[in-house]
């Protein structure tokens, strides 16, 4: 696989949530078909970024440039390309699954030729179909994290932000969910997560980058990563970065 | 229960703490506000009853009995109805249930902390309500000392029987109903009830009251109300026990107060035995909830309006939600009071109509404002969490904003319309009243919608308990004291023009039209700024939002 293209520039970002830093300048980029992974502790900054680049919030400074264009939260252009995932299961809860995918679908403008195929495909997929017509507000929590996670893949984006996105999904349907994003990648779809499984992590991405306090303290290919390190997992070489620098004497 | 005493009042001084206190000081301002109107028409109607010549003290008294005896009933209703709801929330729905079941805190004193908890919600209203009546009443039949302790003595006694028997309703209905599927349907019935009881009291004319000469109506009136039935009611022994008071008939006092106490006193033995035998198994089988199923009717559409996805999402949330839809039913029984009042309105000269329909104007955007309230102000942070979708596709912020308005406004200009063209049709206004209308119903109306929307906007709600809790909040106080306020100055600035009017046509002078044009002209500048003003505030609000 070859990585050449540039989806997304992340340069310097920054955010202020009243006088405290959230970011204080995250540098990082993705290319089509990679599946880059953010790590880090609780409040390290992986949601801040993710909102940021799905428009949720807005920076105080720094540059997002996707496809090589410039990127701000009132380019809906550009936000045709993204999809997001949020950490928690926020839906509409008197629509019915099928409503909020239809719903969802809309907001995107997918032609309705298009999108039936893919409603049947995911509800089928990840093994919900008999919920279809279901209210949301009568899904358990694995449910929903499965219809958010098949609304943002239906739309077939071109950059897709996932926070958390295993969140109380069943271990059968999160193997399928793996070997899809693998797919989605494959076929030219960047992949940002952030995620505190570092198995997953370990597992799916080809480059991760480990944020502290709202910085990127560590940030490259993984193997090459854990190799420089001495470490043989991914597990290992998060807690020796995070804790040399968290507590530095010590490490 | 102590430690949850504790928890409460560090809520309440965090909220304060948290700069809350304007809220809290608005709130309270606006429940002043509204006891003093209330306290205003109880103090006119008892010195009215108080006063009467002609009639003997004993007469006076029974009369203002039957009176207490009708705003109780509807007080009581009230009462029993919320106590109901809100204990099938507080007992089976409240968000902190799992958390105190699974502390090492005694069932019990869990459920003696929901049983209070119950009673302050659900008894506030009917209370805030109560005192200016009973205050009033005190001062014209009961004014000693004793004689208000007595009083205050029986109307506690009430509270706690209708909380009671509310709580026990709550208990018993979950054994035989999903209390998930309930409570909504349950609040629509209250709903009927409430407006059914609004419009019935409406079609009673207790405006006959006022008129010496309709005496013996009155009196026929009062036989219409007496039925037997009342009595086994705690409404009708708190009436009579107030009665008693200001007979100062101290035995049959006392025995009345001995009902109350020993109703209260079977209801709360029962409530404590169905907490011991069935409560935890009804909270258990709650649990396992119910479901239902929808047909998806997402249909493909040759339409291409990019509004179209927000109005399906928007009316399929609405009509699903009933505790939404069913505070409309209100809504109807006002405007079915409203058109009642209209024909109803006894007017001592043709001319004055014209005058009714210029407060016929005033009385529409009020209701349009009301509705607002409920509705558009709370219809931003309603969104909920969910709007991270919205917000995060590729849909144009902007136009989710101006759907929002337009959602709204359309149907309460409609809405206004309908109101002052139903005055027009009981009374037959003049033309010069719908020249009126046009100036003032389109601005005000836009103007109250768009200022409720940017309030809601700027309560910064993203995942909001109830619409109540966000109409409540700082903003929604406001809003509510600015449409006032706005109303109040737009009746003072189109007085002018219309006395004016009124006034040349009387004396057979010639209308100054150049100067009720001026003063219309002026109306509608002035709300053209503030329109424009409030829709750019919103504007930026909107784009600024983060989630």
């Amino acid at each position: 696989m070859c990585y050449n293209r540039s989806m997304l520039e992340v340069t310097n970002l920054q955010k202020k949530f009243g006088k405290r830093d959230a970011l204080k300048g995250i540098t990082f980029s993705l290319a089509a078909g990679e599946i880059y992974g953010l790590l880090g502790p609780n409040g390290a900054g992986k949601t801040t970024t993710l909102k940021i680049l799905a428009g949720l919030l807005a920076t105080d400074g720094g540059s997002v440039t996707i496809a090589g264009r410039p990127y701000h939260r009132e380019n809906h252009e550009l936000k045709k390309l993204i999809a997001y995932v949020p950490d928690q299961p926020f839906l509409y809860y008197k629509l019915s699954g099928e409503e909020h995918l239809n719903f969802y679908q809309d907001l995107y403008k997918i032609p309705y030729a298009k999108r039936r195929e893919k409603i049947d495909f995911f509800f089928k997929y990840f093994e919900f179909e008999e919920y279809r017509g279901e209210l949301v507000e009568n899904y358990s929590a694995g449910t929903r994290q499965k219809l958010l996670i098949s609304q943002a893949l239906a739309v077939e984006p071109k950059l897709l932000l996932l926070d958390e996105p295993l969140v109380s999904i069943d271990p059968l349907v999160g193997r399928k969910f793996k070997i899809y994003l693998k797919e989605v990648a494959r076929q030219g779809t960047a992949v940002l997560f952030a995620t505190h499984i570092l198995t997953l992590a370990q597992e799916i991405c080809r480059r991760i980058g480990i944020i502290v306090d709202g910085r990127i303290i560590v940030q490259g290919e993984l193997d090459e990563l854990m190799s420089l390190a001495g470490q043989n997992t991914l597990e290992e070489f998060y807690f020796q970065t995070v804790l040399r620098h968290e507590k530095p004497a010590e490490a | 229960m102590k430690s949850l005493l504790k928890l409460k009042y560090l809520q309440l001084r965090n909220a304060l703490l948290r700069g809350e206190k304007k809220k809290y000081l608005l709130f309270l301002l606006l429940g002043l506000f509204f006891m003093l109107v209330l306290g205003f028409f109880f103090y006119k109607i008892f010195g009215y009853l108080a006063q009467v010549q002609e009639f003997p003290h004993v007469f006076k008294v029974f009369l203002a009995e039957k009176l207490l005896m009708m705003i109780f009933m509807t007080l009581f209703s009230m009462l029993l109805l919320s106590a109901l709801l809100t204990s099938l929330d507080v007992f089976f729905i409240s968000r902190d249930l799992h958390f105190l079941f699974s502390t090492p805190m005694p069932i019990r004193s869990a459920f003696a902390w929901k049983m209070l908890e119950t009673g302050a919600y659900s008894s506030a209203m009917v209370v805030f309500f109560s005192l200016p009546i009973i205050f009033f009443y005190c001062r014209y039949f009961a004014p000693g000392a004793a004689q208000v302790l007595q009083v205050l003595l029986a109307f506690l006694l009430f509270i706690a029987c209708g909380v009671l028997c509310g709580i026990l309703l709550g208990l018993v209905i979950p054994a035989f109903f999903s209390v998930r599927r309930l409570q909504p349907v349950l609040s629509v019935f209250s709903i009927i009830i409430i407006s059914s009881i609004v419009v019935f009291l409406r079609l009673l004319r207790p405006e006959r009251f006022l008129e010496p000469n309709e005496i013996d109506n009155v009196l026929k009136y009062m036989g219409s109300l007496d039925l037997k039935v009342f009595y086994y009611f705690p409404f009708s022994w708190l009436a009579r026990a107030m009665s008693l008071t200001a007979e100062g008939r101290g035995a049959p006092y006392w025995k009345t107060i001995a009902l109350l106490v020993m109703l209260a006193t079977a209801l709360l033995a029962l409530i404590l035995w169905l907490r011991k035998k069935f409560y935890l198994q009804l909270f258990d089988k709650l649990n396992r909830g119910g479901k239902g199923y929808y047909k998806s009717r997402w249909r493909p559409t040759t339409l291409r309006n990019d509004y179209l996805p927000l109005w399906r999402k928007e009316m399929k949330t609405f009509l699903r939600t009933p505790a939404q839809w069913s505070q409309l039913l209100i809504v109807g029984a006002l405007v079915a009071v409203f058109v009642i009042n209209m024909k109803m309105i006894p007017l001592p000269h043709p001319s004055v109509r014209n005058f009714v329909s210029y407060l016929n104007l005033i009385m529409a955007v009020f209701i349009v404002s009301g509705l607002n309230s409920r509705f558009t102000f709370t219809s931003i942070p309603g969104e909920g969490p969910g709007q991270v979708h919205i917000l995060s596709s590729p849909y144009a912020k902007v136009k989710f904003y101006r759907f929002k308005l337009l959602f709204h406004l359309l149907p309460l200009l409609l809405i206004g319309f309908a109101l002052y063209a139903l005055g027009d049709l009981a009374l037959h206004f003049d033309a010069f009243t719908r020249v009126i209308a046009l100036v003032f119903l389109p601005p005000a109306i836009i103007f109250l919608t768009l200022l409720s929307l940017v309030l809601g906007i700027e309560t910064n709600e993203t995942n909001p308990l109830s619409p109540e809790h966000v109409i409540i909040s700082k903003q929604g106080i406001s809003y509510m004291l600015w449409s006032m306020i706005y109303l109040a100055g737009g009746l003072l600035v189109l007085a002018r023009p219309v006395g004016i009017f009124y006034w040349k046509r009387f004396t057979r002078e010639a209308v100054p039209y150049a100067e009720i044009g001026a003063w219309f002209a002026g109306f509608l500048l002035v709300n053209f700024a503030l329109i424009a003003y409030y829709y750019r505030r919103g504007r930026r609000a909107w784009l600024a939002r983060e989630l």
